[in-house]
């Protein structure tokens, strides 16, 4: 009896603020468990591994400092980190600058449908790096690249371009970062213009000054936040500098990571060290981020209407503008992906392009054997995990957003950590994790599930939280004082009123998923081996030409994900 | 048989982190009697209303529907909103998008696991009682503001629950179909015989709606009473002036019954009740009498501006100093003109400064 009355007691004293139920408490204590076993489980066993002096299942095995002084204390491992940084830095600010020039021309100038622009812009950022390295590897490969090839039927000597050096990798970053600058610069960049700008117009400011002394400043902070969650980022990219940078010598952080993993003799002490490092510059990165946009949320004015403001006539220069969109559409998306798919129907890398020699042979490979169960892993991988992560999103955002457990901070807290965990770093602490894990877990398909499901839950909970600010809570309320529990409440009220948002969701995890290298290749075996994998392994094991097959068959399956998402984004609800 | 209060709440209060929101209250609410909680936005009624239906949690108090206890905090008891069986229409009505009128207003009884046939019955009729046979195929999105309200109102009462609270149920209609629903929704909740809770921050909806007015400011309870009676006996100036159109007179007692206004003149009032140095009338309590009225309590005065709002006309007065809001039947008196006012006795009532 008084243990009941204590229990009571304590429910009582903890509750408040919103009234919440014993079961919103324990859904809340579920996913704090479950989503806290995803998050903090790799991270502790990073450092774990960091300490050992040994590798795993190793007997006799101690703890050791000498791991971590050889990254963080000895010279040898600056260059990598360096590299890391430079990479960071110059994609972050490539992306803003690329990004503020699109976000201008297409909110602010007269230009002939911007809406299709806007979405044919988009594009490389629904790539994943390593198909956009693969395709500029099939454009501007030196001596072999489609690029140079014609260079020299044209007469010309050596190689006019190549892929395989630092500016490379920075520039194939940019292709696949600046569409998202863009997007992100593109809200603020249509909401400060209306009352700001024309307060300053009639003051009589010309429209160059304009944009120097309000648009630009205006801007400053999303510009900044920009070139640090790009450059975080682009930092713990693994595909595109490990791919193009092997040639020429270009070590990173991430690639250390994975040859001290994959290579022998492998050093997976050393590569979890290498994790803290990494974890280290990303973590600083969307730290300073989220400073800053707690900070800019003094000048950024989002307000309720959007008005339609006049863009900027362009006269004579409109064709030339216009221009210029449709050449940098061509060389970051239309000659890339047509040098990646004309190349998977070539038998091997020639010096001549022949016309007579295209083959559907890299094709028929793809769909063989343990190339065809790579591909239905990756289906199966990318409908399970959408569908689960989708689910667990919507149900710590209804209690982030809905309710007033105690606890709910934590789990918001929790659920957007992964954000600055790199998927290599996620890989290694998952290694040491869960490399003992009883029941086969080690090697099966369903460690990749459990590192999708950390990686991306927090893009469902975004998705997902947005949408549930729109509803208001009275819908919830409604039904709960009918006397709707909270599992009612969820089927019937919640998740019809959210479906947009959960189906894009769905959608977009299960297009990241399709995508994810960087944990995977750390933590697949042969049994669960996934198209993306495949893709990364047959450039070494089958040639440059199967592996843009591999590439083209992910890129149909993301291309019709796009599509399902454009598709609901354009359907009217109520 | 002992006359137990459909709803008590005793000593509520509520606190947002250091902020007080509700300062104690106690309002005990008879089987059908309708109230409302009426002050400005921020006076604490909105949460207050709430707390009855367990949607916010109250820091200290007791609230008890019926015979049952639902929230105490010194049993901690707190009885979650879906376990209270009371009715609760939102101010955004929140009617769900994706499902029919029918569907909507179905909703609780399923959850009350009646049959099927007998919850279409009960369906049909609470929309025809509320005036929305027909519609019932219809999903909310495609009806006017007055009828989702309507939705809204059936939603809750077809669960047949003995307590029904609004949350400024009206705000969100136009002028003319609010005074309409006014009488409307006081003669269903008459009918079926519910008690009921409304929160407005307009007094006139208050007055046209409520057995009982419990006017509230910064989260206290200032004065519970029939409309008439606070209407006609405000004990604050706050009081006096939320309810209606005032004067204010500043002025000094003499005795309990007679005050000194600045110009010197001496008045008669009805009985002091507290020390404030303030009493006030209302406008159309003050009588306009040809000049040089004999009448006690009579002012001499000249017209300063007129205002023809049909039924009345209401003119501005300036007498012995003061300036004096004046509404009378009378349209006829010309601007400028030398007048009397009288300030009856029994209308000039003694006020508490502030809330």
């Amino acid at each position: 009896m008084t243990g009941i009355a204590v229990g009571k007691r304590r429910h009582w004293l903890k509750n408040r603020g919103r009234s919440y139920s014993r079961a919103e408490s324990a859904l809340c204590a579920v996913l704090l468990v479950i989503v806290g076993a995803l998050v903090l489980l790799p991270l502790g066993y990073l450092l774990y591994g960091a300490l050992r002096d040994s590798p795993p299942r190793t007997p006799n095995a101690g703890y050791t400092w000498a791991n971590l002084v050889e990254i963080y204390g000895s010279l040898h491992f600056a260059q990598p980190f360096l590299t890391t940084l430079a990479i960071g830095i110059s994609v972050g600010i490539g992306s803003a600058i690329l990004g503020v020039l699109l976000a201008w021309i297409i909110t602010r100038l007269d230009i002939p449908r911007p809406g299709l622009w806007e979405k044919l812009l988009t594009l490389p950022i629904y790539f994943s790096p390593l198909m956009l390295a693969l395709a500029f590897t099939a454009l501007g490969a030196p001596r072999v690249g489609f690029l140079n090839l014609i260079w020299k039927t044209l007469g010309g000597d050596g190689s006019a371009v190549s892929v395989y050096s630092f500016s490379g990798i920075v520039f194939v970053l940019c292709v696949h970062y600046a569409p998202y600058a863009m997007l992100v610069l593109t809200a603020p960049m249509r909401s400060i213009s209306a009352e700001l700008e024309e307060a300053a117009r009639v003051l009589g400011s010309s429209r160059w000054h304009l944009m120097r002394t309000v648009t630009i400043p205006m801007l400053r902070p999303a510009i900044f936040s920009v070139v640090l969650i790009v450059g975080t980022l682009a930092a713990e990219n693994f595909a595109v500098p490990t791919l193009l940078g092997r040639q020429s010598k270009i070590s990173t952080i991430p690639g250390e990571i994975y040859f001290w993993l994959t290579y022998e003799p492998s050093n997976p002490n050393l590569a979890a060290a290498a994790g803290t490092l990494l974890l280290l510059v990303t973590i600083s990165g969307i730290f300073v981020y989220r400073y800053m946009t707690r900070m800019s949320g003094r000048f950024v004015t989002i307000t309720g209407k959007p008005k339609l403001i006049p863009r900027l006539p362009l006269g004579k220069w409109r064709s030339a503008i216009t221009g210029l969109l449709a050449f940098y559409l061509a060389i970051t998306t239309i000659l890339p992906i047509a040098a990646l798919i004309f190349g998977s129907f070539m038998p091997y890398i020639g010096q001549h392009i022949d016309f007579n020699k295209l083959t559907l042979h890299n094709y028929q490979a793809a769909l063989q054997g343990e190339n065809y169960s790579a591909i239905t892993h990756s289906l199966f991988l990318a409908v399970v995990s959408a569908t689960l992560i989708t689910l667990l999103g919507f149900l710590v955002s209804y209690i982030i957003r809905r309710t007033s457990v105690p606890g709910r901070g934590l789990l918001d807290y929790l659920s957007a950590l992964p954000i600055a965990i790199p998927g290599m770093v996620l890989g290694v602490g998952m290694v040491w994790a869960y490399v003992i894990a009883p029941f086969g877990l080690w090697g099966s398909i369903w460690i990749l599930l459990i590192a999708y499901m950390a990686r991306f839950i927090v893009h469902a909970v975004r998705a997902i939280n947005a949408s549930l600010l729109q509803v208001s809570g009275e819908m919830d309320e409604a039904a709960r004082v009918l006397g709707a529990g909270i599992f009612r409440r969820l089927r019937q009220i919640t998740m019809p009123l959210t479906m947009r948002a959960l189906l894009s969701s769905w959608v977009l995890v299960a297009i990241f998923v399709l995508n994810e290298l960087s944990a995977t290749i750390l933590l697949y075996s042969s049994k669960s081996i996934t198209l993306s994998v495949l893709t990364w392994n047959a450039l070494d094991m089958y040639g440059a030409m199967q592996a843009f097959a591999f590439s083209v068959i992910q890129g149909c399956m993301t291309a019709i994900l796009v599509w399902v998402s454009y598709r609901l984004s354009g359907k009217a609800t109520w | 048989m002992v006359n137990v209060p459909q709803v008590r709440l005793d000593n509520i209060t509520k606190s947002f982190g250091a902020t007080q929101i509700v300062r104690g209250v106690d309002i005990a609410i008879d089987r059908g009697e309708i109230i409302a909680l009426l002050g400005p936005s921020g006076c604490g009624k909105t949460t207050l209303l709430r707390c009855i239906a367990g949607l916010e949690q109250p820091t200290g108090g007791e609230i008890s529907i019926g015979p049952k206890k639902v929230f105490s905090s010194s049993e901690f008891i707190n009885e979650p909103p879906e376990q209270r069986k009371i009715g609760l229409v939102f101010q955004s009505y929140a009617l769900w998008p994706h499902m029919t009128v029918a569907q909507n207003v179905a909703y609780g009884l399923h959850l009350k696991k009646i049959r099927k046939s007998e919850a279409e019955a009960k369906v049909q009729k609470i929309l025809s009682t509320v005036g929305l046979s027909g519609l019932s195929d219809r999903f909310p999105s495609t009806l006017s503001g007055g009828q989702q309200q309507r939705v809204a109102v059936a939603r809750s009462l077809v669960v047949e629950n003995d307590v029904i609270l609004f949350d400024e149920p009206l705000s969100n209609l136009d002028l003319k179909l609010r005074e309409e629903m006014r009488f409307e929704l006081r003669q269903l909740i008459n009918r079926l015989g519910l008690t009921a809770i409304f929160v407005t921050h307009d007094q006139s909806e208050a007055m046209v709606l409520a057995d009982r007015i419990c006017l509230m400011h910064g989260g206290k309870l200032l004065q519970t009473g029939t409309p008439r009676s606070v209407y006609d006996e405000p004990e604050t100036r706050f009081a006096m002036n939320f309810l209606g159109a005032a004067n204010f007179i500043d002025c000094s007692f003499v005795d309990d019954r007679t005050i000194r206004i600045p110009s010197g003149t001496i008045l008669q009032i009805r009985g002091r009740k507290n020390q404030a140095p303030l009493v006030g009338i209302r406008p159309e309590k003050i009588r306009i009498e040809p000049e040089g009225s004999e009448s006690p309590n009579a002012l001499k005065g000249r017209i300063t501006d007129s205002v023809f709002l049909g039924g009345t006309t209401l003119y501005r007065v300036e007498a012995e100093g003061l300036d004096l809001q004046v509404a009378s039947p009378d349209p006829d008196h010309v601007k400028g003109s030398g007048i009397a006012v009288v300030l009856p006795p029994q209308f000039l009532l003694s006020l508490q400064e502030g809330a």
